[in-house]
């Protein structure tokens, strides 16, 4: 073929090449973070100590959060989130490479890059299906008191017209010397169904497998397996908002040959006062009174704090700041009742709160809480009543992506502390949170 | 005749290049550099996101189809889904 032949079939090619590339490469890009430092002035954050003259520490904590999407389409996207935190300035420099939350002191220069989303999400509309797959945030379907965390997966979600219906498996952990031998799973089928446009409902079962996996610092390996029975709903009944589930957990542990048999309910209600919003929660979770896994909720601890106790679980909606999980924790992320497992005890938690819009850009709020355990397994305490929390909290809207924030809190402790004679807790923080 | 002719010219010459003086004034300034706007490379924020979906989805049926309208309160919903995820608590 002459060249003068070929031209119109190599500038066709080009042009051929050129659209598809054009088309292959238009990706969207969507970044996005969060950057918060705060000031706290405390006798139980950093350390989470209960006990009689703890000194005052005051501290600074940063984080910051940063999340890139890529999107070939609406239908298909990478979603990547990581995280550098300082769990308080001045603690090391030249740090590393195991430099988690390290680096706040005058040099810097430490690796403290964590990773903590990694997955895909796929949507194949024909089909009406959803896919996440790989490290991905998830949360269960009851306030986030048996799990909520991020974990390698795969999530499929089918929706209808007035409903969802998810299945997915998740590995947890797998720490045996074979790939896929000693492994912690978790299986799960979720469906939520809208009755109406103020009410939902929802049923939801987990199942956890965990094989003889190994805890760092615990010489009793984790050998059970957990089924998670609950259903849940939501409503409004004029101003009224109301929402809550019951769940139940049986199964085995299997190296103590404990059948577990526990339980769990949760009530919220909000509505409107004044200006304002009023809201309130009462949770009570099942415990053992001989420490065992009897009728103690099982919540997932992560394998590297397995030997605190720290469940990979959170539940946030009662607003407390030291008696139950604060909101504004980060890596210095301490409360009397952490999970609601409770070191197997459970709990009994009440709470009333009031957010109030004192001007366009500043918000006021203030929280009432008390906890006691379910059952005490140690026997020697005076009383179930571990405290009651008073806290306010004050944030002012710089502009939409800029607040500022103050938040003080205080417990009373119960005397379930008796024998300790211990000081009561409090906590102040001054906080800064930019969002883009 | 020829002088009319020459008038009418030079009268649309004036008028078409109107638009190119007023963006040249305007493009005098770059913005970019200046205040961190306009730019080539710029991307929404999470929040201006928010807003721009809000704002659509408002229009309703008046512009959206149905099916429209669910795909930009799925994108609503994701966005906030994910600025949710980036102030999560926790360790």
């Amino acid at each position: 073929m002459k060249l003068r032949r070929k031209l119109p079939a190599v500038a066709a090619a080009v042009v051929l090449t050129a659209v598809g590339a054009t088309s292959a490469m238009a990706v969207e890009h969507q970044f996005g973070g969060a950057f918060t430092t705060f000031w706290d002035l405390s006798n139980y954050n950093p350390s989470g100590d209960i006990k009689k003259d703890v000194p005052t520490s005051n501290y600074f904590e940063q984080r910051v959060r940063l999340g890139y999407t890529g999107k070939a389409s609406n239908d298909l996207k990478l979603v990547t989130m990581f995280e550098f935190d300082y769990s308080f300035w001045g603690n090391s420099s030249y740090d590393g490479p195991i430099g988690r939350g390290q680096g706040g002191a005058i040099g810097a220069d430490t690796g403290n890059l964590e990773t903590k989303s990694l997955y895909l999400d796929w949507n194949i509309p024909s089909q009406k299906l959803n896919a996440k797959i790989g490290m991905q945030p998830f949360d269960d379907a009851f306030k986030g008191i048996f799990v909520g965390a991020d974990m390698a997966g795969i999530l499929l979600t089918h929706s209808y017209t007035n409903a969802t219906a998810s299945a997915g498996f998740f590995r947890w952990n797998d720490t045996g010397a074979t790939a896929g031998k000693n492994t912690r799973d978790m299986f799960v089928l979720d469906g939520k169904y809208n009755v109406n446009d103020k009410t939902q409902i929802g049923a939801a079962y987990y199942f956890v497998n965990s094989d003889n996996i190994s805890m760092i610092n615990v010489t009793t390996p984790e050998d059970v397996t957990v089924h998670m029975l609950g259903v849940n709903g939501a409503t409004k009944v004029g101003d009224l908002s109301v929402d809550g589930f019951l769940a139940y957990q049986f199964g085995e542990d299997n190296f103590t040959n404990v059948d577990r048999s526990a339980f769990a309910g949760n009530v919220g209600v909000s509505m409107p006062l004044g200006k304002g919003t009023c809201r309130s929660e009462f949770l009570y979770v099942s415990g053992d009174k001989d420490d065992s896994s009897k009728h103690s909720f099982y919540t997932p601890y992560s394998q590297k704090f397995a030997q605190y106790k720290l469940a990979e679980s959170g539940f946030y909606n009662n607003e407390m700041v030291i008696l139950g999980r604060d909101k504004n924790a980060m890596t210095n992320d301490n409360s009397i009742v952490y999970d609601v497992n409770n070191k197997n005890q459970g709990v009994i938690f009440g709470s009333l709160g009031y957010d109030y819009p004192l001007t366009s850009s500043l918000t006021g709020s203030v929280n009432a809480g008390f906890a006691a355990v379910a059952e005490d397994n140690s026997g020697n305490h005076k009383s179930d009543y571990l405290g009651t929390e008073g806290n306010l909290e004050l944030v002012y809207k710089f502009n939409e992506n800029l607040k500022l924030s103050a938040r003080a809190a205080y417990v009373a402790l119960g005397d379930y502390y008796d024998a300790l004679d211990a000081d009561d807790p409090y906590d102040v923080k001054l906080i800064v949170k930019y969002n883009f | 005749m020829k002088k009319i002719a020459i008038t009418l010219m030079a009268g649309l010459f004036l008028i078409a290049s109107l638009p190119v003086m007023a963006e040249t004034t305007k493009a005098e300034k770059d913005e970019c550099l200046l205040l961190s706007k306009n730019c080539a490379t710029e991307v929404d924020s999470l929040q201006k996101k928010v807003k721009k979906l809000q704002t659509e989805i408002k229009k309703g049926t008046r512009v959206y189809t149905a099916d429209e309208l669910k795909t930009l309160e799925n994108k609503l919903k994701e966005v906030n889904d994910y600025l949710n995820s980036l102030n999560k608590p926790g360790r």
